[in-house]
């Protein structure tokens, strides 16, 4: 396994997840958060006080993706990544958005945007790795 | 990929899945839940929603199942299910309960019980899809 390579592309995708996050939950979609200020979500300041927790976790999680792509996609390139991303994109959907909808004080329109923007978030994470990492010379000489 | 396989894994790896949830959820730490009745929908309001969860679930464990068949290449599948189910639970943890614990309006004490739970939850799963799966030409002997 490229370790230097795995940082690098964990990195990347990790740039690329917040600045998507920015734009679609921070923007495109932000006014369906509105109906739940007190309840369900943290208010601005709260939920900023707790961002250092998202920064580390997404990033870890995302060198967890990373970790697991060369091992289970050995051919590099941004396609192998893409397909694995929405492979946990489609995962991320079923198993946590679709799940919070069933447990959550959420509305279906919100759910259904965040199970879209799940499976198009992980997607630009695979397409990044995929297309970032590359295995060691050593191994691919062999 | 024999996927035969893969959806027979995704529905043992489902089963578990719901067993241990119900079990670790729905009783030991079900208590943690009770102070945020503004952010949870009541035990009564879950129901109705229960399967839309089962289903998007079950579709979500197959999916895993398929990931782990692509990067199967031999060797005893509980250990390997295990490897495979540490990760997506490291991976859980950190991308959906720190997002949750970020977001929502919980106490640290329930992230922390829904990090270990589901980690836990992972593991088992992970493990089942590798008892469960085997490749076409192992399945055939």
């Amino acid at each position: 396994m490229n370790y230097f390579r795995l940082l690098l592309a964990a990195i990347a995708a990790s740039i690329a997840f917040f600045v998507y996050g920015f734009v679609v939950h921070g923007w495109l979609i932000a006014k369906d958060y509105i109906p739940y200020p007190e309840g369900v979500y943290r208010a601005g300041e709260a939920a900023q006080t707790h961002m250092p927790f998202a920064l580390v976790g997404i990033f870890v999680a995302i060198l967890v993706f990373t970790s697991i792509y060369p091992n289970y996609y050995p051919v590099a390139g941004a396609r192998s990544g893409a397909v694995l991303g929405f492979l946990f994109g489609i995962f991320m959907a079923g198993a946590f958005v679709a799940v919070n909808y069933a447990t959550l004080n959420i509305s279906a329109r919100l759910a259904a945007e965040l199970a879209v923007s799940e499976l198009l978030e992980w997607t630009l994470v695979g397409t990044i790795v995929g297309w970032i990492y590359r295995p060691s010379a050593i191994k691919q000489s062999s | 990929m024999n996927y035969g396989r893969v959806i027979l894994a995704g529905i043992a790896g489902t089963i578990a899945y719901f067993a241990f949830g119900g079990l670790v959820f729905g009783r030991l730490i079900a208590k943690e839940y009770a102070p945020y009745p503004g952010v949870y929908r009541s035990f009564e309001a879950v129901q109705s929603y229960f399967p839309i969860g089962i289903a998007a679930t079950l579709a979500a464990i197959i999916v895993l199942a398929a990931i782990y068949a692509k990067g199967y290449e031999g060797g005893p599948g509980a250990l390997e299910g295990l490897r495979f189910g540490a990760l997506i639970g490291i991976f859980i943890v950190f991308a959906v309960v720190g997002d949750e614990y970020v977001t929502l309006n919980i106490g640290a004490r329930l992230a922390m019980a829904m990090a270990i739970g589901r980690l836990a939850g992972w593991l088992i799963v992970g493990t089942v899809i590798g008892l469960v799966y085997k490749p076409a030409s192992a399945s055939s002997h």
